[in-house]
């Protein structure tokens, strides 16, 4: 699943059964399996498992977008990368550097891949 | 799948986290946490709201109240300003906390008094307390009364119970005072001294005291006290 499925002691999960509501920040990773709604910006990755429902405009170096997601989705710094894997749905723009559609994977929006100026400075 | 939620150091969450499961937090989390699993506010863990879980252990730091369906655990490394409500509590020592425990459950009403006899095993009546040994006797009850043989030795008598004073008043009629170098001296072994003196006669009963010979007398004295510059001078008792 986008090698991303390491299983790092140091990595954060949010279950199936959780709802978050609110305001995702800071750095690190985190995967999210159950429901979020609000806005994420996190300085590191963010992986969105299967089934998980997101309704938020993110914002992280890197996003893995295996669930349904809704919301635009901007990759920081230059080596952003932005991928929709096969199981993943994104209802919303997606801007980064790298921009990744697994076969089977939905995106309804635009593409953006050119890299912020402030980012590259 | 029925791994934990784990919300990472270094990663903040600002708003509520509901829903079944466990939880770890390492990171910051401000705002409201209620779970249905436990929740593990490690050490490093930073949680600004207040947290309602089947189990709450805290070994980081909490600001807020911490409700435990089941128990609220706060362990040495704990740094926690808010009030515990559960039906069991534990404190580590160690811990810094500030704020109130409330033992409760729902299920058991709550002992915010003690009343003996409500607080009885069902059918029973509050047990009557016994005084114990020793204990003053109840006010309104006559004083216990002893009264030894005739055969009794006079001296044993005299050392065990109490008599009432007698002074001996000198022929002259003056009672003097002991020196003052001597007034601090031990007292030597004067049973009359610890006990409480009789009401002092009456004027109308005055003559037949004085008339009685086996009636103590009980001088009425007045001390005047020496001044500063006269602290060599004898004491003087005027008798009545």
């Amino acid at each position: 699943m986008g090698g991303v499925s390491t299983d790092d002691d140091d990595r954060g999960r949010f279950a199936p059964g959780l709802t978050a509501r609110g305001h995702l920040g800071g750095q690190g990773r985190v995967r999210l399996e159950g429901r979020f709604e609000g806005t994420i910006e996190l300085l590191g990755q963010l992986e969105v498992a299967p089934g998980a429902e997101v309704t938020a405009p993110i914002r992280a170096l890197e996003a893995y977008l295996g669930g349904e997601v809704r919301g635009n989705v901007t990759g920081l710094g230059a080596s952003s990368r932005v991928v929709v894997l096969k199981t993943g749905r994104l209802i919303g723009d997606v801007r980064a550097a790298e921009v990744g559609i697994d076969d089977g994977g939905a995106l309804h929006g635009s593409v953006d891949m050119v890299v912020d100026i402030k980012d590259l400075s | 799948m029925n791994r934990a939620s784990i919300l990472p150091s270094g990663v903040v969450f600002e708003g509520t986290l509901e829903g079944t499961g466990d939880l770890v937090v390492r990171g910051t989390v401000v705002g409201s946490i209620q779970i249905d699993g436990a929740l593990w506010i490690e050490a490093g863990g930073v949680v600004r709201g207040h947290v309602q879980a089947r189990v709450v252990t805290v070994r980081g730091v909490l600001k807020g109240n911490a409700f435990g369906d089941e128990a609220v655990r706060v362990s040495a490394t704990a740094k926690l300003i808010g009030d515990l409500t559960a039906p069991r509590v534990q404190v580590v020592p160690g811990a810094r906390f500030k704020g109130a425990v409330f033992v409760e459950s729902p299920n058991l009403p709550l002992l915010d008094r003690y009343d003996p006899a409500e607080h009885t095993l069902a059918g029973q009546e509050a047990p009557e307390v016994e005084a114990p040994i020793g204990a003053p006797t109840v006010v309104g009850q006559p004083a216990p009364t002893f009264a030894l043989p005739a055969s009794f030795p006079d001296t044993l008598a005299r050392a065990t119970m109490p008599s009432p004073p007698r002074l001996d008043t000198p022929p002259g009629g003056t009672l003097r005072a002991p020196p003052p170098d001597k007034a601090l001296a031990p007292l030597p072994f004067e049973p009359a001294a610890h006990v409480t003196l009789p009401s002092p006669p009456m004027p109308g009963a005055l003559a037949d005291a004085e008339s009685d010979a086996q009636a103590p007398r009980l001088p009425k004295v007045s001390l005047r006290m020496p001044s500063l510059g006269r602290a060599r001078g004898k004491r003087r008792t005027d008798p009545r």
